[in-house]
């Protein structure tokens, strides 16, 4: 949260590609005492090297702003040196770490919690071929795990870099799995944006990929009506016909930060702020 | 963090008002002790496991955090992605409307 407000305040910033580390990578404790290794230890440490890693970019980057340089760029508004300081910054080895998952999950065959360094595996990776064949592991191996299902959420983005035909390929494999609804609803949701976003901005679709955009459509709303994707379907439409100013706004129903029902209409009769906030 | 937030929460606490997020990190865990530390006091509404992926956010088509939309009384939508002090004076307008004077915003520099 710190960050990514801070990046909105000092705009135009842009993230820029990660940046390995250049220190030598921490001695495992857990290899020297040799505890027994499960796929669950070993993506438990993962998940702290990346935890540390990301707190030390953050105190690199408290560091960066308190310094003379970054405010006298940020006094000048200049935001090619703000920029070029903030991308000087390294970040965590992502890449790195997603092999080293990748690697791991393939010792732990048959162990359940191989989905999670899989899914580490495809969360993390900027390298197409980690992250394919984190998903081909997910897919041919826990097609009813929610890592999958996590890791569905956002293949629509990687479709371009998985290539066209392993995507496809992919999307199939899910399809007629024993995943549950609402994961290949996640799948169909990203072959509809992928189409969309195979073709040229402002170039309509064929007839062919229409019918294909609709079909996919379609079954979202049929198999899984109430899920994540099935309101991003909606929502394509919801903000042009509903969410203008002047309109009554959706009610909101769910829990609250500590598991309490909460909805949006308690509150009528009152100005409401809504805030989307997050602290990540 | 919250600063802003903070103050308009405190300055209306008496007025037909609510700050009421919609919040979209994946481990609460984390964020109740967060919770503490920034006396973030207002409710929020879980977005669900998968974070800024989740059903609240997809339906209201949120793509960028944070996003404010200002609700008048009625539950209409009347104000978007106003901040500072424009949100102050959003949240105010829709008070005076309602018939109320809402007390005034204090120097946040004293």
């Amino acid at each position: 949260m710190i960050l990514s407000s801070l990046i909105i305040a000092a705009a135009p910033l842009v993230a820029p590609p990660p940046v390995p580390w250049q220190e030598p990578a921490p001695t495992s404790v857990s290899e020297a005492a040799a505890p027994a290794q499960t796929a669950a230890t070993v993506h438990a440490e993962l998940r702290a090297e990346l935890a540390e890693a990301v707190a030390r970019r953050e105190a690199a980057f408290e560091e960066l702003r308190a310094s003379d340089a970054w405010k006298a760029a940020e006094a000048a508004r200049n935001n090619d040196a703000l920029n070029e300081m903030y991308a000087a910054i390294p970040s965590p080895d992502h890449d790195g770490l997603s092999r080293r998952a990748l690697e791991a999950a393939a010792r732990f065959d048959g162990d359940p919690d191989q989905a999670l360094l899989l899914e580490f595996a495809n969360e993390w990776a900027t390298e197409p071929e980690v992250t394919a064949a984190a998903l081909e592991g997910l897919t041919e191996k826990h097609p009813a795990h929610t890592a999958l299902f996590a890791a569905t959420l956002r293949l629509g983005y990687r479709a371009r870099s998985l290539g066209d035909e392993r995507f496809a390929a992919l999307a199939e494999r899910v399809l007629q799995s024993d995943a549950p609804p609402e994961t290949k609803a996640n799948v169909l949701f990203a072959r509809m944006t992928s189409i969309a976003r195979s073709v040229r901005r402002g170039t309509p679709l064929s007839a062919e990929q229409q019918a294909a955009h609709d079909a996919d459509r379609a079954r979202i709303l049929e198999i899984a009506p109430e899920s994540i994707a099935a309101y991003r379907v909606l929502g394509e439409r919801f903000e042009a016909e509903r969410l203008q100013i002047g309109m009554v706004a959706p009610n909101i129903l769910g829990t609250d930060l500590f598991g309490e029902p909460i909805s949006l209409e308690q509150f009528r009769g009152q100005v409401v702020v809504i805030d989307f906030w997050g602290d990540w | 963090m919250y600063p802003h937030e903070r103050s308009l929460v405190k300055r209306l606490a008496d007025a037909p008002f609510t700050l009421l997020g919609i919040n979209s990190d994946k481990d609460l865990d984390t964020l109740h002790a967060r919770l503490v530390e920034e006396n973030i006091t207002w409710p929020s509404v879980w977005n669900g496991p998968y974070g800024t992926s989740g059903p609240i956010s997809a339906r209201w088509n949120v793509s960028g955090w944070p996003t404010i939309y200002v609700l008048d009384g009625q539950g209409v939508i009347r104000f978007k992605n106003v901040r500072g002090a424009q949100m102050d004076a959003a949240v105010d307008e829709l008070l005076r409307e309602m018939g109320i004077e809402p007390p005034p915003v204090e120097d946040e520099g004293h």
